[in-house]
């Protein structure tokens, strides 16, 4: 009482946002945690099931493969956005032209990843990337991308990496640009190479940079999505689901809501548990 | 030795840049053509007539983009607009006023950001039901407008810790109540982190897919990617040449801010990495 005597005017400034985040986002975490203990179907009222759900997740060849298909993207989105970011950077560093070349990398971040993956299904249907390949004369690589596990990913992958590759060349670039030059001139006295300076002077005075566009990319590659749904809907016979897919289906679409509730604790507790330095890193500075 | 690795890089970049282009290219090529090049052809034959503006005539009313690209708009911009309005009156409150346990309040409101937003699809989409705000313009532009204050916060907190406290002691000798030195003096000074948010929390707004197909199903309320999403489902067979002028459509605003205002996302990459 006496708290909200002394600081009512704060708080009447607090107050408005604190209450929003709080019915809507606060009351839904305490429900969906609560959901995921019970058979939920939307129809019949909730029934207690302990941790049926989520033993199931761990049991089920459907959800083994959504956990396995998450696993893979996060992997490929550390390695190729992150990677191939870094080498457009280094390679545009002090290239004449920077601009153009920086902005055509850039320009599919400008879109959404809904649009991102009408596009890559076009590029990946009958006529698509096939035709090119028929041409140059592999024909035996040419299949139904989108309908072919493990393919589907794979191809899935590819065009969120060329959607987010240019945000990370661009936090790079500006991370190069940030570097001391006298490592780079003792160096240059002494005679080392290009690829020599490179892995032993610009990779560790970026080090900084690479941690934090590496949890980005982390952060983001669990909550993968869009892309798939936009492509395959996580079909064909769910081989392509990720977490946050396998749970919109779950929910949304077979009605199982105790399940989808289950899947998308288990996808916050990873998610959180993987990204603890990340976030760790934000708040112990806010703190 | 350094030319030829000169060389040898500009090669690369051209290539993978070439490569990087090629899909906008299609894109743009097949939102040109006639259906009936498109059949006739295939989908890397250049357009044989101009039909882009046909095109996409046809992808806002037959697809309904122009409803969803109509509601996106609302939604993106009263949607960061009201959230950063919010946000800018917690953070005065924690960060100017100060009030005592500052920090809890801050972490309560961000709490929003740090879970998948898996966890609010199932009880929003009861909730919305339940109260009776389901598939209701009210309901979408109120759920964005929580959605973003977090990251709003986030962002207006730590741009306020920055400005020096005196010119507040100053207002309040002036005589100023909270309200004038927050609508008078702090207000004014967050220009910087506003314009910022504006662009991130509009265009996160304008991509969305997953709460536009949870919390609404109408034409008159469906935010613009749910209707795209809808339209490749029913215009992939048929009509590619229509949904490719509805990307053309559905990117440009997205495009045209990102380029437009590159500097402004930058500094709020900067903004958001080195917090």
């Amino acid at each position: 009482m006496n708290y909200i005597r002394k600081h009512w005017i704060a708080l009447c400034y607090i107050l408005p946002a604190a209450i929003i985040i709080t019915s809507f986002f606060i009351t839904s975490i305490i429900y969906t945690l609560y959901l995921s203990f019970t058979s939920y179907d939307g129809l019949k009222a909730p029934e207690f099931v302990g941790f049926d759900n989520y033993a199931r997740i761990f049991k089920d060849l459907t959800y083994i493969t959504s956990l396995k298909n998450t696993l893979l993207w996060v992997i490929a989105t550390l390695i190729f956005p992150v990677g191939l970011g870094l080498l457009f950077s280094v390679l545009l560093q002090h290239m004449k032209g920077q601009r153009i070349f920086k902005n055509i990398f850039y320009l599919p971040y400008a879109m959404s990843l809904t649009v991102v993956g009408v596009i890559w299904v076009l590029l990946f249907s009958r006529n698509g990337i096939n035709l090119v390949l028929t041409n140059l004369g592999l024909e035996a690589w040419a299949m139904d991308w989108l309908n072919t596990p493990p393919y589907n990913s794979y191809a899935m992958i590819a065009a969120s990496v060329w959607q987010g590759t240019g945000t990370n060349m661009l936090l790079f670039l500006i991370g190069l640009g940030a570097l001391p030059k006298e490592p780079f001139e003792a160096a240059a006295i002494d005679g080392a190479g290009r690829v020599r300076t490179f892995w032993s002077i610009t990779l560790p005075l970026l080090n900084p940079i690479t941690i934090v566009v590496m949890g980005m990319a982390l952060v983001n590659s669990f909550k993968i999505f869009d892309i798939i749904w936009v492509m395959t809907m996580g079909g064909p016979y769910r081989s392509s689901e990720t977490l946050a897919v396998t749970m919109f289906r779950e929910s949304f679409v077979l009605f199982k809501f105790g399940q989808g509730a289950a899947i998308s604790i288990i996808l916050t507790i990873t998610s959180i548990a993987v990204s603890w330095f990340y976030l760790r890193k934000t708040m112990v500075k806010e703190g | 030795m350094n030319r030829t690795l000169r060389m040898a890089s500009y090669a690369i970049i051209t290539v993978l840049g070439a490569l990087w282009l090629l899909p906008v290219l299609l894109v743009l090529s097949n939102a040109t053509k006639s259906l009936q090049d498109f059949t006739y052809g295939d989908i890397w034959a250049l357009p044989e007539s101009f039909h882009l503006f046909s095109n996409m005539k046809e992808a806002l009313h037959m697809g309904a983009l122009g409803r969803g690209m109509l509601n996106s708009f609302l939604y993106s911009f009263f949607g960061a607009g009201i959230s950063i309005l919010v946000a800018a009156l917690a953070a005065f409150g924690i960060v100017i006023l100060r009030v005592k346990g500052g920090f809890y309040w801050f972490l309560l409101i961000y709490s929003g950001t740090i879970f998948p937003f898996q966890m609010y699809l199932v009880p929003l989409f009861k909730a919305y039901q339940g109260v009776g705000v389901y598939d209701t313009f009210g309901g979408m532009l109120l759920f964005y407008i929580a959605i973003s204050i977090p990251f709003c916060l986030f962002l207006l907190r730590n741009y306020m810790t920055t400005l020096p406290y005196e010119i507040v002691e100053a207002a309040q000798i002036d005589g100023f109540r909270s309200l004038g030195i927050f609508t008078r003096i702090i207000f004014p000074l967050l220009l910087p982190p506003v314009s910022v948010l504006m662009l991130f929390q509009y265009t996160w707004i304008w991509n969305d897919l997953v709460f536009g197909m949870t919390l609404s199903r109408s034409e008159s309320v469906r935010p613009v990617m749910a209707g795209l999403a809808t339209m490749q489902g029913m215009f992939f067979r048929s009509g590619v040449t229509t949904l490719m002028a509805g990307i053309v459509l559905t990117s440009l605003p997205t495009i045209i801010l990102f380029f437009a205002l590159q500097r402004n996302f930058i500094k709020g990459m900067l903004l958001t990495v080195k917090s």
